[in-house]
C-alpha cells in the first residue's frame, strides 16, 4: 500500500474509531421504521418487530459486559473487527482467483501486508 | 430502516431475496477481477467507518430518531459495484451478530439500502454528473451529491413502505406516506453527514473522489495516484 492509500486508510479507521466512542450517546428513541409501526399498526405487530434476543450481541450489547456504554462500545469494535477480517479474507480469496500463480509468488505476499 | 424477520411476506422476500442475490453476485464478479490491496484497504475502512456511523442514532423530533445510511457514500467512495458488497456485507454482520435486521429479511433490506440507496442513487448521481457540467466542478459535485444523499434515504425508505404495505401490515396509503414523511427529516441528517464527510474528504484526500471532478482524475493520474483508478 502506498502513502497516500495508507493515509486514506488510517483516516477512515481514526474516524470509524471515533464514532465508535460515541455510540453509546446515541439516541433511544424509535428510528424510523420503528416510530412507522409502531404508529400505524397494533401492539401485536410492534411485538413481532423485537428481537428474540438470540442473537451474539443483541442490540449491540455484549450480554457479559454490566456497564452499558462500555459494552455498546466494545461492541462495535468487535463489528469493526469483523469488517476489516472479511475484507483481508475476501482479497486474498480474490487474489487467489484472478492470479494464481503471482499469488503463490508474490501476491499473498502483498496481501497479508493489506488491512 | 433495518426490517426485522417477521414482517414481510413470504411473497415480498422471494422477490427480494433473488434481486439483491444475483445483484451480488454481478458485483462479486466484477470486483474480483480488478480488486487490489489498495482498494480491499480502502473498502474495508469505509466500510468499517460506515459501520460505525450507523450505530449513532440521532434525535430528528416527533419521538423519533435516524441514522447514517451511508449507502450512496460508501457507492461514491468505492464505486458502485464494491459499494454493494459494503453495503452487504454491513447489513449482514449487523443481522447475524447484532440482532439488528432479520436473517430472512436481508434480502428486503439489501434491496432497500443497497440497490435503491446504493445502486439507484449512484446512477442518478452519475446522470447528474456526467451531463452537467456544474456538477463536475466542486462546489456542484458537493451539492449533487449531497442532495443525492438526501434522495437515497427517502427513496429506500419508499420502497421499505411498499414491502409493508404489499406484505399487509398496514394498507399502503397509511405505511408509505408515514415512513417517508419521517425519512424526510432522517434524510437531514444523512445529507448533513454526507456533506460534512465529502468536504473533509475533499480537503485531505481529493485522489478518492477526483473520478467525479472534471481535470482533477487526469491530473492525478499524470501524477501516478493509483486510487484514481478504482472509482
Amino acid at each position: 500500500m502506498n502513502r497516500i492509500s495508507r493515509s486514506s486508510f488510517f483516516i477512515f479507521i481514526a474516524i470509524a474509531v471515533l464514532a465508535a466512542f460515541f455510540s453509546p450517546l446515541a439516541s433511544v428513541n424509535p428510528d424510523g421504521l420503528d416510530w412507522t409501526i409502531e404508529k400505524n399498526t397494533g401492539p401485536a405487530v410492534a411485538d413481532a418487530e423485537k428481537s428474540d434476543g438470540s442473537f451474539l450481541f443483541p442490540d449491540y450489547k455484549i450480554p457479559f459486559i454490566k456497564n452499558e456504554a462500555a459494552s455498546t462500545i466494545f461492541s462495535a469494535f468487535i463489528g469493526l473487527f469483523i469488517i476489516l477480517s472479511f475484507f483481508r479474507i475476501f482479497l486474498k480469496s480474490a487474489m487467489r482467483r484472478v492470479q494464481p500463480d503471482a499469488c503463490e509468488k508474490n501476491g499473498m505476499k502483498n496481501s497479508r501486508n493489506a488491512l | 430502516m433495518h426490517l426485522p424477520d417477521g414482517l414481510l411476506s413470504n411473497g415480498v422476500n422471494s422477490f427480494c431475496i433473488p434481486v439483491s442475490a444475483a445483484l451480488f453476485y454481478v458485483c462479486n464478479r466484477n470486483v474480483s477481477k480488478n480488486l487490489d490491496e489498495t482498494r480491499a484497504s480502502i473498502a474495508g475502512a469505509v466500510t468499517a467507518f460506515v459501520f460505525a456511523a450507523q450505530m449513532i442514532n440521532f434525535p430528528i423530533g416527533f419521538g423519533a430518531s435516524g441514522h447514517f445510511l451511508g449507502a450512496f457514500f460508501i457507492s461514491l467512495i468505492l464505486g458502485p459495484y464494491l459499494g454493494f458488497i459494503s453495503m452487504t456485507v454491513i447489513l449482514a454482520i449487523q443481522s447475524l451478530f447484532f440482532a439488528d435486521g432479520g436473517v430472512i429479511a436481508m434480502g428486503a433490506n439489501v434491496f432497500n439500502m443497497g440497490v435503491i440507496g446504493g445502486f439507484l442513487s449512484y446512477a442518478i448521481f452519475i446522470l447528474l454528473n456526467k451531463n452537467i457540467a456544474f456538477f463536475s466542478t466542486r462546489p456542484g459535485f458537493l451539492i449533487a451529491s449531497t442532495l443525492t444523499g438526501y434522495f437515497s434515504v427517502v427513496a429506500a425508505s419508499f420502497f421499505c413502505g411498499l414491502e409493508l404495505a404489499f406484505s399487509g401490515i398496514a394498507p399502503a396509503a397509511k405505511v408509505v406516506p408515514a415512513i417517508t414523511f419521517i425519512h424526510f427529516f432522517i434524510a437531514l441528517g444523512e445529507a448533513g453527514i454526507l456533506f460534512t464527510m465529502l468536504s473533509f474528504i475533499l480537503a485531505v484526500r481529493p485522489e478518492l473522489l477526483a473520478g467525479y471532478l472534471k481535470g482533477e482524475k487526469e491530473e492525478f493520474k499524470t501524477r501516478g495516484v493509483k486510487e484514481v483508478e478504482a472509482i
